[in-house]
């Protein structure tokens, strides 16, 4: 059966593929509020990175301790192979739903 | 130095996911409360600092419940049955049974009145029951390390589950006879007995933490 992503799902995955190898809590929610205006709490972005992760979309990796961070390590996200097969799939299962429709993206994703 | 708001949030926000998540969510909020907050005021960081561990509540509180019940099935809920249906066997075959009397015998031997030997038997019988009620979650442990783990590492929660058992064991009434008593009994013998069942047929090696990946969805 198909894994289907929510919305926040698939708007994470991409701020993770945008990012590449500096996604990690902060800069994700940064780039999330900087593209689509949409605030979150960090505690809802861990909640779907969770998600995500039990799923094998996304795999963590701990990071360094800054003085900044109160001597806290900061927990890097990198989107898997099957993540990216997924959010292709959902740009696909949108575009298909969306194209054609007056005044939306006609140009096919991927 | 840190506000006392400050630690309480970070206490709350351990005691809500006691995981090493919490540790990477507290680092983010730090930075996040450093960057928008006005430098030379540590009155206002700390303010952004609460108020962003409190807005992050509810999705971690949902997180957390998630982990918890995500590894939930049939056997899992009737486990956690059998270990309630212990803790009021004990209750009514073991502590009922002797308290009253090794409380009156005191009573009598101190020259205690009824009330205090009443008073002594609530005691021992909340006491009992909250051994009981800690040994079984302990053994279902092996079964269930998720929720263990969750109450070993969330003392608030521990204290307060306990609390409510003992304040249970003290307000009570004393249901020595009637229907309810009765019903309570064959309650009590179908939920350990189905409760047995699940256990003989429990079978660890298909239960994994959705930490654990893929796997664990399979």
């Amino acid at each position: 059966m198909a894994n289907y992503l929510g919305e926040f799902e698939i708007i994470v995955l991409a701020a993770l593929v945008r990012l590449g190898d500096d996604a990690y809590g902060v800069s994700i929610n940064d780039e999330i509020e900087s593209r689509t205006g949409r605030t979150s709490s960090v505690g809802a972005l861990y909640t779907t990175l969770s998600r995500l992760s039990a799923k094998g979309y996304v795999r963590s990796r701990l990071g360094e301790a800054t003085p900044q961070r109160g001597g806290r390590a900061k927990k890097y996200f990198e989107i898997t192979s099957e993540g990216l097969a997924s959010l292709e799939q959902s740009a696909r299962v949108l575009h298909g739903m969306l194209g054609g429709i007056a005044g939306w993206p006609q140009k096919a994703p991927g | 130095m840190r506000q006392a708001p400050v630690h309480i949030a970070q206490f709350l926000l351990k005691t809500i996911l006691p995981t090493e998540d919490a540790e990477a969510i507290l680092g983010d909020i730090e930075e996040i409360a450093e960057s928008k907050s006005d430098a030379k005021n540590p009155l206002h960081r700390d303010a952004v600092y609460v108020y962003e561990v409190l807005r992050s509540m509810p999705a971690l509180a949902l997180r957390n419940a998630e982990l918890a019940l995500g590894r939930i099935d049939t056997g899992h809920v009737l486990l956690l049955a059998l270990s309630i249906a212990f803790v009021i066997l004990w209750e009514r075959g073991i502590a009922h049974v002797y308290a009253w009397p090794l409380s009156q015998a005191t009573g009598d031997l101190l020259g205690l009145g009824a009330l205090h030997a009443c008073r002594w038997s609530y005691i021992f019988l909340s006491v009992s029951g909250l051994i009981a009620w800690l040994v079984t979650l302990r053994a279902s442990a092996a079964y269930w390390p998720v929720l263990w783990k969750w109450l070993g590492t969330a003392p608030l929660l521990s204290v307060l589950c306990g609390c409510a058992l003992a304040v249970y064991f003290m307000i009570r009434p004393d249901p020595t006879d009637g229907l309810l008593h009765r019903c309570f009994h064959i309650l009590t013998t179908v939920i350990a007995g189905v409760a047995m069942y699940s256990v003989c047929r429990f079978n660890p090696e298909r239960h994994v933490r959705p930490s654990d990946g893929p796997a664990a969805n399979t």
